[in-house]
């Protein structure tokens, strides 16, 4: 290493020394578990006087028997329809009464619900999630217009934005076997056909205390949701569960292309995507080592492809990387440039080629793998700024079977990354012949 | 001054609505620091976190562009960060990262907003970044060209966005002459148009103490506040030009407007005149329009139109509380077939649009703070393949799944 490099990377390190005691600061999480099964996560935070209360159940998208795609996603959303004791639909009207706010989501791999509300009213909140957890009433005249409700959601997320409809294709092309091929809100023709009785027996097979995770952030000790979800969470019975199968991929041997064309395209776009293990799928040594690698390739203004791209050759407007290592099988690896006007996509595409082939051959360097770690191990402090963003979280880690230890160590292994394990990872999930090419492109109205 | 007011008024409905909750008094204390240069902050000191949030707006922003030069203030605020002082756009961008810290520029119709966020021990240095964006931006030919290119695209993108498309006929219908016709990042026209030193001049304008509000937030003391409000504004000039921005009243009540495109789902956007924050009924206000959409699942738009009829998945109101205009605007993506009757009668009290498109963020409030890397994911297309996994109940929570990724 040249004198001046030496000297600037002496300086860098200084600097991450600098940052490092304020960004390795925990979140302090506690763990329980009830005698029926449910795990409970509690993350103390003084700062406002609220919590966030969330339910995590480990089942999602994935777990669709075949033709029923879409089940998980829509039994989330009759989760709000009503019980023995809440009437259709007062479910978030009885939270807003008491100051608070609610919503649920779900992906392939998990079901989540959650509320923020003032920390005395944990009780209120929690008394209703806990009924829902085993009293759901579900009838066709609820039913039915909720299917309405989700189809208009599959065609404003999907069917209404061009490249929402070419990612949803792309993963079909990427996922060859695993489910996670079949997109979360499901097939328009599978949806038209779920019913109550397949809404009800989702929620009696998967719906029970041994598979949910309780998460508690917030102005609450660990004492008070003990007492609290054994009241509540307690007395229901756990249940039987069915054995999650999850196929694994085939060896990929072959690439694939996708394009779209639409009228409704304004600025054209060039993803690629690499099939890559998460923290649980695959060769997961490479989980916090590809985050790293995500970063110096595309995780800003100053990462290796805006600066190539962007900066200095301009023929890119945006470009990045993207790697998502929480999801329970196989996740994807990516890269991405929307080209500037005038620029061919084929021209773009070599230029994104180029830098990847000069990554694999020379490598990261030390400092600009130095400079991400730093940066991604200042955003753990900016993470306790919420109460959403830890429950969140821990949440995730544990529901893909990782630790709360996982989550505080989030950061020191961030920070323990090599270099040779970033090149390692970066020529392990690497690789043209089998990658995934989407061409998203504007095409002029007839 | 009006910018300020705006921002006591907003601090002090979050304490109104902290104090309605019935919970241990823990109200957040907001403290005004004054510096020994006279330059007055609003601060919520609290050392739980190691960060520090600050929000600087300077009141003049779209509104302000001349005529033919629409998209002025957005374009000179997307300048300021890529080169001040003695760094050129790459080496301020790698400064910003190397302290782990965003600075952001923004600019809406009323003002031109700087955000910065940072670890606490970098704040001066954070601070001192500011500045030079505030101060000494440089407007070097490629980073103007590749913002004023990257712009022209974004605006070209929302020119085939129903969701945009609603949302700027319906503004130009009610506004007519007055800027806020305009949408606040220009025109294609106006930003072609505008020159550097177009640009130079609003910054010795417009970037001035007398427009100034500075909010900050986090990790810090007064004492150490009060000296840096000096170092980071002192050297502003004393006073803004004059805006000379005339009052307005959101007109052209009872009109329907229908864009035809061929797509799958419509958007309706409607509304009609508001009431501004100074308005004494300013706060029963926000109480009614939360009743009417603002309250998300609670309320009557959703329970009517969701919840009972299963026409969308999504509908909404909010209170737009601009400097010359109270605006209250609501929208919603009903079913392609129920549209055309559905939407008149819900807009049958105001200007109704028609297009298509997804639920609107609540609010035209300043945007949310983001992390220091989405501003080179800001003008990638949506549906993008990380967010891809995870449906929500409610559209706005769809990028939560990156963050439960680590």
């Amino acid at each position: 290493m040249p004198r001046l490099a030496r000297t600037v990377f002496a300086a860098l390190l200084l600097a991450l020394l600098l940052v490092f005691p304020a960004a390795a600061q925990r979140f302090g999480a506690q763990q329980f578990k009830l005698a029926n099964g449910l795990e409970v996560v509690v993350i103390p935070n003084e700062r406002v006087p609220a919590v966030a209360h969330m339910v995590w159940y480990k089942v999602g998208a994935a777990d669709e028997p075949p033709g029923k795609s879409g089940i998980a996603h829509f039994l989330e959303h009759l989760m709000f329809k009503g019980t023995d004791s809440v009437a259709p639909g007062m479910f978030s009207k009885l939270v807003a009464q008491q100051g608070g706010r609610d919503n649920a989501f779900t992906t392939q791999d998990v079901t989540v619900y959650h509320q923020t509300i003032a920390s005395d009213r944990l009780e209120f909140v929690m008394k209703l999630e806990a009924d829902r957890m085993a009293n759901l009433r579900l009838t066709d005249a609820v039913v039915k217009p909720e299917l309405m409700v989700v189809l208009e959601e599959r065609r404003s997320r999907i069917d209404n934005e061009p490249a929402a409809l070419l990612n949803e294709q792309a993963r079909t092309a990427i996922f060859l076997h695993h489910p996670y091929r079949i997109p979360t809100i499901g097939w328009e023709q599978e949806l038209r056909g779920l019913t109550t009785e397949d809404a009800v027996a989702w929620y009696e097979r998967w719906y029970a205390p041994n598979n949910a995770i309780l998460v508690v952030s917030g102005d609450v000790t660990v004492d008070e949701v003990r007492a609290l979800a054994e009241k509540h969470y307690g007395p229901i019975p756990p249940k039987e569960l069915p054995k999650r199968v999850r196929v694994q991929e085939p060896k990929r041997v072959a690439a694939t292309r996708l394009s779209l064309a639409s009228p409704r395209v304004a600025q054209p776009n060039w993803t690629r995507s690499y099939l890559a293990p998460s923290y649980t799928g695959g060769e997961t040594r490479h989980a916090y080592a590809l985050q790293v690698l995500a970063d110096v390739l595309g995780g800003g203004a100053t990462s290796r492809l805006y600066r190539s791209l962007v900066v200095e050759q301009q023929i890119a407007l945006g470009t990045g990387a993207y790697y998502t290592p929480g999801s329970l099988d196989l996740t994807t690896f990516g890269v991405w440039a929307s080209p500037k006007p005038g620029v061919a996509i084929e021209d773009l595409e070599k230029a994104v080629e180029a830098e990847l082939r000069k990554l694999l051959s020379e490598g990261v360097g030390e400092e600009e793998a130095a400079r991400s770690k730093t940066r991604m191990r200042a955003e753990a402090a900016y993470a306790r700024d919420s109460l959403m963003g830890p429950a969140h979280q821990f949440g995730a880690a544990l529901a893909q079977g990782r630790t709360i230890e996982d989550v505080e160590q989030w950061p020191d292994r961030i920070g323990a990354v090599t270099v040779e394990e970033i090149n390692a990872a970066a020529r392990f999930v690497i690789d043209d012949k089998t990658a995934v090419t989407a061409i998203l492109l504007p095409e002029p109205s007839s | 001054m009006r910018a300020q007011a705006a921002v006591a008024r907003g601090l002090l409905l979050a304490l109104v609505l902290l104090a309605l909750f019935p919970v241990p008094a823990q109200a957040v204390e907001i403290k005004r620091v004054v510096s020994p240069g006279g330059i007055e902050a609003w601060l919520v000191t609290d050392h739980s976190v190691p960060v520090v949030a600050l929000e600087a707006a300077f009141a003049g922003g779209a509104a302000t562009d001349p005529e033919g030069k629409s998209g002025l203030a957005n374009l000179t605020a997307s300048l300021l960060d890529e080169g001040a002082g003695p760094y050129d756009s790459q080496a301020y961008q790698t400064r910003i990262e190397d302290l782990a810290s965003s600075i952001r520029f923004s600019a809406s119709q009323d003002n031109l907003t700087a955000t910065v966020k940072t670890l606490s021990e970098n704040v001066e240095a954070a601070f001192e970044l500011l500045r030079l964006g505030l101060t000494e931006p440089r407007f070097d030919p490629d980073p103007v060209a590749r913002v004023r290119s990257s712009i022209l695209v974004s605006l070209a993108r929302k020119a085939e966005s129903p969701n945009s498309i609603a949302s700027r006929v319906w503004w130009k219908h009610a506004f007519g002459t007055h800027p806020y016709a305009r949408p606040s990042d220009g025109t294609p026209e106006g930003v072609a148009a505008v020159t550097v030193d177009d640009m130079r001049r609003f910054v010795k304008e417009r970037i001035a103490r007398d427009v100034l509000t500075v909010a900050v937030v986090g990790d810090i003391t007064p004492e150490r506040l009060a000296p840096l409000l000096d170092a980071t504004f002192g050297t502003l000039p004393a006073k803004a030009a004059p805006a000379n921005i005339p009052e307005a009243t959101a007109a052209g009540g009872g009109a329907t407007l229908l864009v035809e495109k061929p797509i799958p789902q419509s958007v309706v956007a409607f509304g009609h005149a508001g009431i501004k924050r100074e308005d004494p009924d300013w706060y029963a206000a926000l109480i009614t329009n939360y009743i009417l959409g603002g309250g998300g699942f609670t309320s009557r738009l959703t329970t009517e139109v969701r919840e009972k009829r299963g026409l969308a998945y999504g509908v909404y109101s909010y209170l737009a509380p601009l400097e010359h205009a109270g605006v209250l605007s609501a929208g919603s993506p009903p079913r392609t077939a129920a549209s055309p009757n559905r939407s008149t009668s819900s807009a049958r009290n105001g200007a109704g649009c028609a297009t298509r498109g997804r639920p609107k963020p609540s609010s035209r409030a300043p945007r949310p703070i983001l992390p220091a890397r989405s501003r080179c994911n800001s003008i990638r297309p949506t549906g993008s393949p990380r967010f891809s996994s995870t449906c929500s109940r409610r559209g706005s929570a769809s990028t939560t799944s990156t963050a439960a990724t680590r």
